[in-house]
């Protein structure tokens, strides 16, 4: 009799396993950024795309460097990232083919109310970061191979200063969001992606100190990895995804997204604009 | 405190306007456990059985184990099972990750542990002269299993909620192999780190609400049962 | 003409040492059979090695003559018996579930088991005790129960182990008796585990004594009492004397009963006309070599002539044939005082208040 029901359920898992498995042709495997998902334009686009060819995208949210490394290993079979040096490193290592430009939004340096590093009046963003430095005022980093991430530790190494390990420097490993109420929290400073902070910001009590730059552009790429290298990628479908994220119409909804809710565009898509 | 309040009056609000997201989000939480759950059961009973009966050699080190697999971090077993199921992983053909089925295979493995050991336990409460006088009265060995069942029905009531309980309220696991899709693989738990990631937080705290009352719910079913059964015959 | 189960060379050891070794045992249609030993003597191995739950090292059952295992599936045998344990072991409902068991287990259908169920309940007096929850009974009610748990299911062959140790002497013996009465009409056979010698002289067609796991005597119970085969029997029945007779005349707890012809004088309130079992133990008996020097408390006396003489060293067992057999101890001085050889004439005696009576069955 044990083995009666030991028999239905492999006889279930069996039926499962080979269910799950029909769908794979018409499914693709997106790695993106929290940061890119939680502006909820995804949200928007996907959708569309998925009605018009009938895949099922997976959209896996998770820093830029852990997308990188899910291409590495040919468990994706697109990326939609924004960490420009990796990324180039990516390509010539083979593992992507067809890295396009989708879009791009600000970075800005946010802080409390009171700025008590007198960061508002710095002549440019390594300036601020100085001025941080120097007041050794909170600044509350994401520390988690993001884009953004990245994007901070390039300004402090072009400073030639090393914040890890210092009290005033705080890794909270998460998300923008999280990071963000981290820093409205405890009154920091915290560089962070335009988007995201238009979403919080009725919730933050931060301010943008501190935008403009060249270097604040962030910039987003989408990637198809390489089918040569691995098995198993939907190419087809990293190419049908790929390609609507750069066609006209995609394009112009990308410059439109935001406007509704916050007034003004998150997003830019300035294809003619060279990158740093 | 305020901030609670908000969120109650949003958990019910969500609950009755029959949102459509939440819906999907109670749905697939639900559904997903209730079927590990309804699984690990399954299997875990059986061998709790044969474990208590039997003596065979390493007794001691699969009881152990089987006790070490009740405190599994789930995000351990996440982890775990997210390696096998890669497309480079040793079960790779079958395309699991990234799907419910990939969660329930993970809630499997942390559910069955505690039912099995906490089922072990009741089994094992039996005197061999108990089941000597069962068989003495013309039982069938199966039929000496059923009794035993019948007999713990109140601690095997108690491991399947304790179980249940474990995996409905999990994240790591979820998170990593099930990868938090939106209206495909995003349960309460997980729906919760990403509000509060995207800063939400009255939303995630509703969605935390309505996975007590859920838990809640289920557990004040299985509990009615459990204690029907003690009244009976006072 | 078949035994109804018998046992060959049977042997069952752990560690290397031997719990039960024996050549041969066997049970007849409607025979009851004591099972005698000390604890430890293998009594209860036999028992389930009789009633296939414990598997044998080495040896073959019989069921009718079928080689249990071969010509007869162990479950087919096992469907035509059933066990009493000593322990009162109750699944949590009520009695009626409880004593309804054996026949779900051979899927009877609901309405038969119902009869069966209630009448065996009535023929042992627990009818009113049928929606309490079992495990709350104790003592004799919880016994009966079991009882009727066994019996309902009407296998051919009851196992016993030590099912009245721990109860109260009264209780026990009305329960003795309501279970003679239905084992003795439905004809079942029975193996009852003991260690009170009294329980298995009441019921018993046969005794069976074990030692260390091997037989050492076996016969009816004048063969067992009256010829045992060593001291060890011998001392561990205790009771060498048991007589039959019938009461005559009762009155405030003295009774007159008629033994073998012969008026014995005893205590008890059995009805007139009751058959009587009286067991006195050898200590009890004395010797005279006249009637003139018997005490006045001592009310019964018989004369004998002396059939045999053992000496066990402190005590003798003197054998005496008043027309009956009569076993005394008694000790050395008092041998040697009264100078007895085989063939004296001489006079026993015993009190009225030595006398142990039950009913016979």
């Amino acid at each position: 009799m044990k083995f009666l029901f030991k028999g239905i359920f492999l006889l279930s898992l069996c039926i499962f396993l080979v269910n799950a498995s029909v769908i794979k042709n018409k499914t693709i495997i997106l790695a993106t950024t929290t940061s890119v998902v939680d502006t909820g334009i995804l949200e928007e686009l996907i959708p569309l795309f998925e009605r018009k060819t009938g895949y099922f995208v997976k959209i896996i949210a998770v820093g830029s460097g852990q997308a990188l490394l899910l291409g590495k290993k040919g468990e994706a079979d697109i990326l939609l990232v924004h960490s420009p040096d990796e990324e180039k490193q990516f390509m010539k290592d083979g593992y992507g083919i067809n890295r396009r430009f989708v879009m791009y939004n600000d970075f800005v340096l946010l802080g409390p109310p009171h700025d008590p590093a007198n960061t508002k009046h710095a002549k440019n963003i390594l300036d601020a970061f100085k001025k941080i430095f120097q007041k050794k005022a909170l600044f509350i980093s994401r520390g988690d191979h993001s884009g953004t991430h990245m994007k901070e530790l390039f300004i402090w190494k072009s400073l030639n200063i090393d914040p890890t390990g210092k009290k005033w420097y705080q890794e909270t490993g998460s998300g923008m969001g999280l990071t963000l109420s981290i820093a409205s929290e405890k009154l920091g400073y915290v560089l962070s992606d335009k988007g995201t902070f238009l979403s919080l910001k009725r919730n933050l009590n931060l301010q943008i100190v501190h935008k403009g730059d060249k270097i604040l552009k962030n910039i987003y790429h989408v990637i198809i990895i390489n089918p040569n290298m691995f098995k198993n990628i939907n190419y087809d479908g990293a190419k049908a995804l790929a390609d609507f994220f750069v066609s006209h119409e995609t394009q112009s909804l990308i410059k439109q997204f935001g406007i509704k809710k916050f007034g003004e565009p998150l997003f830019k898509t300035n294809i003619t604009l060279k990158e740093n | 405190m305020e901030l609670f309040i908000e969120a109650l009056t949003n958990a019910i609000h969500l609950l009755l306007s029959f949102d459509y997201d939440t819906y999907i989000v109670i749905w697939l939480s639900l559904k997903v456990s209730f079927t590990a759950t309804l699984i690990s059961t399954i299997c875990a009973i059986p061998l709790a059985l044969y474990i208590s009966i039997k003596q065979f050699r390493f007794k001691h080190f699969i009881l152990s184990s089987i006790n070490t697999g009740m405190a599994m971090p789930p995000v351990l077993a996440g982890l775990f099972i997210t390696i096998l199921l890669w497309r480079n992983g040793i079960l790779g053909r079958f395309n699991l990750l990234y799907t419910p089925q990939a969660i329930i295979i993970a809630q499997i493995f942390l559910a069955t542990p505690i039912i099995l050991g906490i089922s072990i336990s009741a089994f094992q409460s039996f005197s061999k002269k108990f089941m000597l006088q069962i068989l003495g009265l013309g039982a069938t060995k199966f039929q000496l299993f059923m009794i035993m069942i019948k007999e713990s029905k109140l601690t095997l009531l108690c491991a399947i909620m304790a179980g249940f309980g474990a995996i409905i309220s999990e994240v790591g696991a979820s998170m990593m192999v099930g990868g938090n899709i939106k209206g495909y693989t995003r349960v309460l738990t997980t729906a919760i780190v990403t509000e509060t990631g995207k800063g939400n937080f009255e939303l995630a705290m509703a969605y935390g609400i309505i996975l007590l009352i859920l838990s809640f719910s289920v557990n004040m079913i299985l509990t009615k049962i459990q204690q029907k059964n003690k009244t009976q015959y006072e | 003409m078949n035994n109804l189960l018998e046992g060959k060379d049977l042997k069952f050891s752990i560690k290397g040492q031997n719990i039960i070794d024996l050549e041969h045992i066997y049970l007849k249609e409607r025979e009851i059979v004591s099972l005698i030993g000390v604890n430890g003597a293998g009594k209860t191995t036999l028992l389930l090695t009789l009633s296939t739950l414990l598997k044998p090292h080495r040896g073959n059952l019989y069921f009718k003559g079928m080689l249990i295992g071969h010509e007869i599936k162990e479950q087919d045998y096992r469907k035509n018996i059933s066990l009493l344990f000593h322990e009162n072991l109750f699944l949590d409902t009520s009695v009626f579930e409880n004593v309804a068991i054996g026949l779900k287990f051979r899927k009877y259908p609901r309405q038969i088991i119902e009869e069966k169920v209630k009448d065996m309940l009535k023929l042992l007096n627990i009818y009113h005790l049928k929606d309490r929850k079992a495990t709350t009974l104790s003592g004799g009610e919880a016994k009966r129960v079991c009882i009727a748990r066994a019996l309902v299911i009407e296998p051919k062959i009851l196992f016993l182990d030590e099912p009245f140790t721990n109860l109260d002497t009264p209780s026990k013996d009305e329960i003795i008796i309501d279970m003679g009465k239905i084992v003795k009409e439905k004809g079942i056979s029975l193996i009852i585990v003991t260690h009170d010698k009294y329980e298995a002289l009441r019921l018993s067609d046969r005794i069976i004594v074990m030692e260390k796991g091997k037989i050492i005597q076996e016969g009816t119970k004048e063969e067992v009492l009256h010829y045992p085969k060593n001291s060890f029997v011998a001392s561990f029945f205790g009771v060498e004397n048991i007589l039959e007779g019938k009461v005559i005349e009762q009155k405030d707890g003295e009774m007159l009963v008629d033994v073998y012809g012969n008026l014995v004088e005893a205590i008890g309130n059995f009805n007139k006309g009751t058959s009587l079992l009286l067991f006195i133990r050898p200590e009890n008996i004395f010797l005279y070599k006249d009637v003139k020097h018997i005490k006045t408390s001592v009310r019964n006396h018989f004369r004998g002539k002396i059939l045999e003489i053992n000496n066990f060293g402190y005590y003798y067992r003197i054998t005496v044939d008043c027309k009956f057999p009569i076993v005394s101890y008694i000790t050395k001085s008092s041998f040697t005082e009264l100078s007895l050889k085989i063939n004296d004439e001489v006079v026993i005696g015993f009190k009225a208040t030595s006398i142990y009576s039950t009913e016979k069955i």
